[in-house]
Parts: C-alpha cells; sequence; structure tokens
C-alpha cells in the first residue's frame, strides 16, 4: 500500500513538475512599454532611439529627432518652416514635470518634448512633426503649454508612419504622448500546447487507475 | 476495515479514469483541431494555380514605335513558382476577409496565405483562419506594415508547430546546405509578384523588430543592417553573394525556437524581383 501511494505521489509531482505546460498561449499584449514613470529625462532618451540630443551654450538640447517634415501652414497659407524652431525641454522645467505626471496618471508613454517658436504672427499654424517612432493609427495626445499656464490637449490632424500633424492657436512647450501601449517583444510563435504533458498523465492515470482496481478485486 | 479500503481503491480506480478520460479528449481534441485546420490550408493551397511558363519565342512581340514608347516592362524570371496564381476575391468572400497576400518557399511546407486584423496586431497568433481559437493560428502581419509590402522591414509571423506545418520549415535554413537551393520566398498579392532572396538566416533575441529599431532614416536602416550583418553566431547562416542596402525592401520571417520562449528564429529575404500580375497573365 504505502508503495503504490509512492507511486502515485511521485507520479503526481512528476506531472506538477511540467505544468507550465498549462500556460495561456503566447499572450503578447502583456509586454508593454509603460514609460511614464515620471523620469521626464529618461522617458526622452529611451525614445529618441539613438538620435541623440545635442547639448548647446544656453542649457537646451537640440533635438535631432523632432523634425519638421515639410512646409508649415499659416492661417491656411503654406510657408517655409525655416521661421520655426523646435528644440527639446530642459529635464528639469515644470512642463516636464506637469506632463510626466500626466501621462502617468493616464497610461500615456510621453514620446517627445519640445518647445515650439514661431517667428511670424499668426492665429492658427499647422505643423507636421517628425516623430520617427510614431506609427500609423497610433493614439496620440499633444499637450500644450497655453500662456495662461492651462495644459491644453490638442487630438492630431493626422498621425502616419513617422509623422503626427497638429494644428495650434499659439506655441509653447509641446509633449507628444503616446496612450498605445507599445509590444517591446515579439510575438510568442512557439507550439506550447499541452499534448505531451496530457499523455504522460493518460499513462500515469491508467496506471493507477489499474493498480486502485487490482487492489480492489485482491 | 476491509470495506473502507476497498472504497479507497475504488475512489481511486475512479479518479485515475476520470483524470485520463480528460487527458485523452484534450489529445483527441487537439488532434481533430489541427487536421481540421490542415485540411482547409489544403483545400486552399490546391486553389493556387500555376500558369504554364512562356517560351521565349512565344513572347509576343511590339512594333518598334510601340516599343519605343512603352516603359520599360520588368524582367519575368524564369521561375515556375512566379506563374502561380492566387484568386484574392475567391479566397477573402469565402475563407477571411483579411487575406491580402500569400507566402510560399518552394520544397517546404510554407504555403500559406497572409493576414492582417484590423484593429488587433495578435488576433492571428491565436486564432485560426475560420475564427476558431486555438493552434495553428494563421501567417500574419502587424498593422505597422503597410499590405503592399512598401515598408523597408515587413515582419511575418507564424507559429513553430511542432507537426511540421506553419512556420516550422523555417528551421531548414539552420542547416546549412539547405540555403543554396531553396534561396527565394514567394510574396503574392491582389495586383503583384514578389521574388525576395533569402540573405541570412538565424537566432535572435525577442525584442519587437518593428519597435526596437528606426527605419523611417536611411541613417537607421543602415544601422539596422550593420546590426545584422554584425551578428556572429553559430547559428547565423548567410548567403555572402546577396548584397543589401538601406535602400532595398526586406522581409523578415519570425518563429520560436523550440522551447527558448526568449529567442526567435528569423530568415531574412530582400525584394528581386518586383512583377505586375498583368505582365505575368499576359
Amino acid at each position: 500500500m504505502k508503495k503504490f501511494f509512492a507511486l502515485l505521489c511521485a507520479g503526481v509531482m512528476a506531472c506538477s513538475m511540467s505544468m507550465m505546460a498549462f500556460a495561456a498561449p503566447s499572450q503578447t499584449t502583456g509586454n508593454v512599454t509603460d514609460n511614464a514613470t515620471g523620469n521626464a529625462s529618461q522617458t526622452t532618451s529611451t525614445t529618441t532611439s539613438g538620435s541623440a540630443a545635442a547639448a548647446n551654450n544656453n542649457g537646451h538640447s537640440t533635438v535631432d529627432s523632432v523634425k519638421v517634415w515639410s512646409n508649415i501652414v499659416i492661417d491656411g497659407v503654406e510657408s517655409s518652416n525655416a521661421a520655426l524652431s523646435v528644440e527639446a525641454l530642459p529635464a528639469a522645467s515644470e512642463a516636464v514635470t506637469a506632463a510626466a505626471a500626466w501621462a502617468a496618471a493616464n497610461n500615456g508613454t510621453i514620446l517627445q518634448m519640445v518647445d515650439v517658436k514661431l517667428s511670424a504672427d499668426f492665429s492658427k499654424v499647422t505643423i507636421p512633426f517628425n516623430l520617427t517612432n510614431v506609427m500609423q493609427g497610433q493614439n496620440i495626445v499633444v499637450l500644450h503649454l497655453k500662456h495662461d499656464g492651462q495644459w491644453e490637449q490638442i487630438v492630431p490632424d493626422k498621425v502616419e508612419n513617422g509623422k503626427v500633424t497638429v494644428t495650434f492657436t499659439s506655441l509653447s512647450p509641446v509633449i507628444f504622448v503616446s496612450l498605445d501601449k507599445i509590444p517591446v517583444k515579439a510575438p510568442k510563435t512557439g507550439d506550447t500546447s499541452a499534448v505531451p504533458f496530457a499523455a504522460a498523465t493518460v499513462v500515469v492515470a491508467g496506471v493507477g487507475a489499474a493498480v486502485a482496481t487490482k487492489k480492489f478485486f485482491s | 476495515m476491509k470495506n473502507r479500503k476497498s472504497t479507497v481503491y475504488l475512489l481511486l480506480a475512479g479518479v485515475c479514469l476520470l483524470i485520463m478520460s480528460v487527458a485523452i479528449a484534450y489529445i483527441i481534441k487537439y488532434y481533430t483541431d489541427n487536421r481540421r485546420e490542415e485540411a482547409m490550408y489544403e483545400s486552399l493551397q490546391a486553389t493556387v494555380t500555376g500558369l504554364p511558363i512562356p517560351s521565349p519565342s512565344a513572347a509576343p512581340t511590339m512594333p518598334p514605335a510601340a516599343e519605343a514608347t512603352a516603359s520599360p516592362k520588368p524582367e519575368i524570371p524564369d521561375d515556375e513558382a512566379i506563374f502561380r496564381t492566387v484568386d484574392f476575391t475567391a479566397l477573402q468572400e469565402d475563407t477571411n476577409a483579411d487575406i491580402y497576400a500569400w507566402i510560399y518557399i518552394p520544397d517546404t511546407r510554407i504555403d500559406y496565405p497572409v493576414l492582417q486584423h484590423p484593429s488587433d496586431d495578435t488576433y492571428y497568433l491565436n486564432y485560426n483562419l475560420d475564427g476558431s481559437k486555438g493552434y495553428p493560428g494563421c501567417i500574419y502581419t502587424e498593422r505597422e506594415n503597410a499590405k503592399d509590402f512598401s515598408d523597408f522591414n515587413t515582419v511575418i509571423y507564424g507559429h513553430n508547430m511542432k507537426n511540421g506545418s506553419m512556420f516550422h520549415d523555417l528551421h531548414n535554413y539552420e542547416d546549412e546546405s539547405f540555403l543554396p537551393d531553396h534561396s527565394y520566398v514567394y510574396i503574392y498579392t491582389p495586383d503583384r509578384v514578389l521574388r525576395y532572396r533569402i540573405f541570412t538566416a538565424y537566432r535572435y533575441d525577442d525584442r519587437h523588430l518593428l519597435y526596437s529599431f528606426d527605419y523611417a532614416t536611411e541613417e537607421g536602416r543602415s544601422g539596422y543592417l550593420s546590426e545584422i550583418f554584425g551578428i556572429r553566431s553559430m547559428s547565423v547562416v548567410r548567403d555572402d553573394q546577396v548584397e543589401v542596402t538601406a535602400g532595398d525592401k526586406l522581409i523578415t520571417l519570425s518563429t520560436c525556437v523550440g522551447n527558448q520562449a526568449e529567442n526567435r528564429y528569423l530568415v531574412q529575404a530582400v525584394l528581386v524581383n518586383d512583377i505586375p500580375v498583368s505582365d505575368i497573365n499576359e
């Protein structure tokens, strides 16, 4: 009897060691980035993907990865983008801290934080930004710090691969936030079926049933 | 006392039989589902037909004036696989509306429709052509890739099925001797046939290729190529005769590696022929 129970326990233990085979297959949506940690300088550096920001003399940075794709549209008239300047926001600024908090509260990822200036008068300007990591259909929100200190959420006119087109009524710090969670790992394309485990279970349970039946009739 | 023992044995036997029945039912269901999906793929594969390869003498001739004004047509390689035709209208109407291309590697089991779900990138990882959940899923791309294969790197995913279906046969390229005679991948779309030449196959980590590299700039694309040509490991198989530049169009076929959840097996190919279907049918 002891031997039988020892055998049965060993069988159960052997089976339970391979319980990982029951893991749900290929759930990749859980592998996501969530950079909204509140550490603004970190989010900037992780999303510029190699195009490092170069510091200049006044403590600001020229953001290589944020350029303007083509001409801008000022009050309905296409104009050169020469009058436009795009610089990285200093990591220690209040705007960055506030944006990081907003992104964290909304489960968003900060893609880029820039200070946009235009040396021309306008009531409405449309700017096609070059954001290399952005994909068509991505859920992007643009945070814009207005002159009165209030944050405005702007839905972009268009989000294309590497390009976000936004219309502003005033310019100042602008933060691009992705509300999509971006997978960082490739889909799991393995065959994780539990067939080997099931086959082992059939054998162990079969032996158990046979022994128990034999003992019952003896 | 003896009666109590007998009852325990009887209960034990019953429990064991129950467990055994559940396990057997699971195995039967797994193989039945797999067989059903395989049969569906086989029936679709049977609909892909080949056109006769035109002989050079049978090629239509144009009058000199027409020759002078017509735009040069791409040269059609003398390759049987190019002359296969896929009826996308029937596939989309009768089987699945998300089918937008077909992938084929001669002498392998890779001969499948390619799908892209309009809203959920992981859908076809877990769902089959007929909408049922489970293995083997489908061969698919994610929304980040355009359906016309115009991106620098189009990543195509498929399960590494233990029964040898889907992208299991990509692992044939682990054998160096397999590549020279099986160096082309064919992608059929409703209006074009794309012929890619495989230039490398290797084991890689599980990072998401579309989000981990910058393909939007030439500098970024060159950096990515440097990365993959810089890989030095026993798993790398490479065709050094194939030149790949940042201006090329690549496809990456991605599948899993056995029990190594943190690794992927990648086969990469570069576009060498882009032929309009209308030219093939002429």
